[in-house]
């Protein structure tokens, strides 16, 4: 506690604010910016330094550093934001109607949901992903599916202390029935309690996809994606070490800022 | 350290402070507050929530909450300005000089040390156990074996105690009280303050008593400080202030305080018809625990019974059987057409489910924060605008409600809310379980009224549950003790207040006369 807020960066509310903007601007507007383009091999300047005409210098196939990184991001988080939607619908389902059903319905869902948290999620996607091949749909729907038994933990134990809360009982005692109950009372009010879980979500998804490129099993080249920028430069971080710190920059940027944001709130 | 000559303890010149992002014109959460403290003298402090009394007193302290900035002003405690010393100046004066007893009783002491570890940071040197035992012996706590006990082996008022004399046990020249008794029932509340004032009288140290109950101040201290929206609008002897209040402010909280002798609600006319009998009733909670033990009742239409007792009497339980929520384990439950009522709730028809209505003790939980009040209380009853405005009319909440949410809403505007939303299913029992407790006096009395007015109207049989015996025996017709999950007096209000029988009933009415007769202080 006390190490986290001598990190002034973690609680300047503004800074963080500042750091998802920039990230949201790029990563929907990079395709729009007058950038050079992300495939184009110049085999006359593999490697360079950070230059006038390449600002962070070139990779090993002579492609422009600056403009992959810009463009990075995207694959990460369309596949983080899909992986996340299904997780949530999915386990807020699961979680709320383990709560609300109570008895052996519950008990059998939540033997799920322990099932789920022991299986190693790195290894099962490294699974899959070589069964299925690196589909962006398949991923995300396995990405989704991993992370669902946190969310529906989190998501029952939600929707266990609003089954408490006074208004609920009095739902009950005008005759409302658990269908109505659970999308009137309980629903609109998990969502609050369960803001922090989503957005931590986010950022695991974010990185075990960038991990999974880098594992060379999640985005194909010659997609620009940060994992994948990592592992195709590692080899050269000596000649040029921006190569390999400019992607990491921006995941650690991009995750810390999300972890912050939902600390503030 | 404070030079002995000086006189003042606790000096608080034009002090007002307001939250961080606020502009000028808003109200300030102080309003120039100015007070002075001599040594040995006592000093109660009562207002609303949200009138400041809390801030005030963590200022005399010298801590203010993150979010607020003192903006003008001067505070000295003990002759030193405790906001701007440092953190080792700071701890030189805590303990010795001034000493905050904080308000929650239950989360003031940490869970895995015991009695005596609490002291060890306050009490070091020789013979430490002998100096604990003594400071544990003078507020109440006699014997060695309170030394090893764990909070979790202490009682609501144990702690309190252990509390009380862990700030004392340094001499401390000022002691600062946050509702000592709040989270207390009113028989122990009413000895840990007996042991203040004692202690107080002996020792000699000033002494400043923050709390919404102007009984509790007036037990304890000489001048009472009347708070209200930042401001003190009235300073002066308890019992001048008691008995001929000036501001309007005070008025209002004086009258407001629910008094054995004077009646909030007529008693009305009752029918014959019965809306419900229990016989040999009997709940029991977790696995073994009675919560209710063979209790009979019988409740005609139009009648208002209200049900007495401290925690653990299994007031609350009784309720929540009575309306379905808790399942009731052995006797018979049923409404006045014989309709079997441990019968699950949602095996019971609409009719009968809406014949039975509860209002609860929290306004925060009561409503749903998502919803506009026209959701809320349409969700279920299937009320028209028209129905919900008038029933929004008759607990005194204007049309402009429906459209608002819970969170801009008072406490007592919740309050009423939900009332109207318990009326709109048209029960013929509604059950009222400590529906004022959390708001402030002035609120309850007000809510009460209302309370007195719907009932009359609707002419509707009612049970309330209150630890507040005065504001039960104004409202109710007939009263009933529990204790530990027993019966153990029932009659007319007069009967149970003018000659109880039973002796913890006797307890009860002595408390509650003594608290509030304070021209004899």
């Amino acid at each position: 506690m006390k190490t986290f807020s001598r990190l002034g960066f973690m609680r300047n509310r503004a800074l963080i604010v500042a750091t998802l903007g920039l990230h949201a601007f790029v990563a929907l507007l990079a395709p729009y910016l007058k950038l050079l383009s992300t495939d184009a091999q110049d085999s006359a300047a593999l490697l360079q330094k950070p230059s006038f005409d390449h600002w962070l210098g070139t990779d090993a196939l002579g492609r422009d550093v600056f403009s992959r990184l810009l463009h990075g991001g995207r694959p990460s988080l369309v596949i983080a934001f899909a992986a996340t939607a299904i997780s949530c619908v999915i386990g807020i389902v699961i979680g709320a109607v383990a709560a609300l059903a109570g008895g052996w319905l519950d008990d059998a869902l939540s033997r799920v949901i322990d099932f789920l948290l022991a299986l190693p999620t790195l290894i099962l996607l490294l699974l899959i992903s070589s069964f299925f091949g690196q589909d962006p749909f398949v991923l995300s729907v396995a990405l989704g599916l991993m992370y669902t038994a946190p969310i529906a933990r989190v998501a029952r134990s939600a929707t266990q202390t609003l089954l408490m809360r006074d208004f609920v009982r009095v739902a009950r005692l005008q005759g409302g029935s658990r269908i109505s109950i659970l999308f009137g009372e309980v629903l609109p009010n998990v969502w609050r309690l369960m803001f922090t879980e989503v957005a931590m979500q986010f950022t695991w998804i974010l990185l075990a996809f960038s991990s999974l490129s880098f594992l060379g099993l999640g985005a194909s080249p010659p997609t620009p994606e940060w994992g994948l920028m990592i592992a195709e430069s590692r080899s050269y971080m000596t000649l040029n070490p921006l190569l390999v710190i400019a992607p990491i920059v921006m995941l650690a940027s991009l995750v810390l800022a999300i972890q912050a944001l939902v600390d503030h709130e | 350290m404070t030079t002995p000559t000086q006189s003042q303890v606790l000096g608080f010149k034009a002090v007002t402070v307001r939250a961080k992002n606020e502009s000028r014109e808003s109200r300030p959460i102080l309003d120039a507050i100015s007070l002075q403290l001599e040594h040995g003298e006592t000093l109660g402090i009562v207002g609303g929530s949200g009138s400041g009394k809390s801030t005030l007193l963590r200022l005399a302290a010298g801590v203010l909450a993150p979010g607020l900035v003192l903006e003008r002003g001067e505070i000295e405690t003990v002759g030193k300005n405790l906001l701007g010393a440092s953190p080792v100046e700071r701890e030189s004066i805590y303990g010795s000089g001034v000493a905050l007893v904080a308000q929650s009783v239950g989360e003031s002491l940490t869970p895995h040390l015991n009695v005596l570890s609490h002291f060890r940071d306050a009490v070091s040197g020789e013979a430490v156990n002998e100096r604990v035992l003594e400071s544990l012996a003078e507020v109440g706590l006699g014997g060695e074996k309170y030394l090893h006990r764990y909070p979790h082996q202490l009682s609501g008022g144990e702690r309190q105690r252990v509390l009380l004399a862990l700030a004392l046990v340094r001499s401390p020249q000022l002691l600062l009280l946050d509702e000592p008794t709040s989270a207390l029932d009113v028989s122990i509340g009413s000895e840990v303050l007996t042991t203040i004032d004692r202690l107080q009288r002996s020792r000699g140290f000033a002494l400043v008593c923050v709390s919404h109950d102007l009984g509790v101040v007036s037990q304890i201290s000489k001048r009472i400080a009347v708070m209200n929206q930042g401001r003190i609008v009235e300073l002066g002897q308890t019992s001048q202030v008691l008995r001929s209040p000036s501001h309007e402010y005070t008025k209002a909280l004086v009258s407001s305080i629910p008094k054995l002798d004077q009646r909030i609600r007529e008693s009305s006319s009752q029918g014959n018809e019965t809306v419900l009998v229990c016989r040999g009733l009997q709940i029991v909670r977790g696995q073994t625990t009675r919560a209710i033990d063979s209790l009979d009742l019988e409740i005609k239409q139009g009648e208002v019974v209200g049900i007495i007792g401290e925690s653990g009497s299994g007031k609350s339980s009784l309720l929540a059987a009575i309306c379905g929520l808790v399942p009731i384990s052995d006797g018979s439950l049923q409404n006045g057409d014989g309709y079997d009522l441990s019968t699950a709730l949602q095996n019971r028809s609409r009719t009968v489910l809406s014949s039975i209505q509860m209002v609860f003790q929290n306004p925060d939980d009561s409503l749903n924060p998502m919803r506009t009040v026209a959701q809320s209380l349409s969700r279920y009853t299937q009320a028209t605008n028209s129905e919900m405005s008038s029933v929004l009319l008759s607990v005194g909440l204007g049309e402009q409600f429906l459209t608002r949410r819970p969170r801009e809403m008072s406490g007592g505007e919740k309050q009423r809310a939900a009332i109207a939303r318990a009326l709109l299913a048209k029960p013929r029992l509604l059950l009222l379980d400590e529906v004022t407790s959390a708001l402030d006096v002035t609120v309850q009395a007000a809510v009460m009224k209302t309370l007195a007015d719907v009932q009359r109207k609707l002419n509707i049989a009612m049970i309330i549950v209150s630890h507040d015996i005065a504001l039960v025996a104004s409202f109710v017709d007939r009263i009933l003790v529990l204790r530990h999950g027993q019966l153990v007096e029932q009659g007319t209000v007069d009967a149970v207040i003018n000659s109880p029988s039973d002796s913890y009933t006797q307890n009860l009415v002595e408390i509650s006369g003594r608290r509030l007769s304070f021209e004899l202080n």
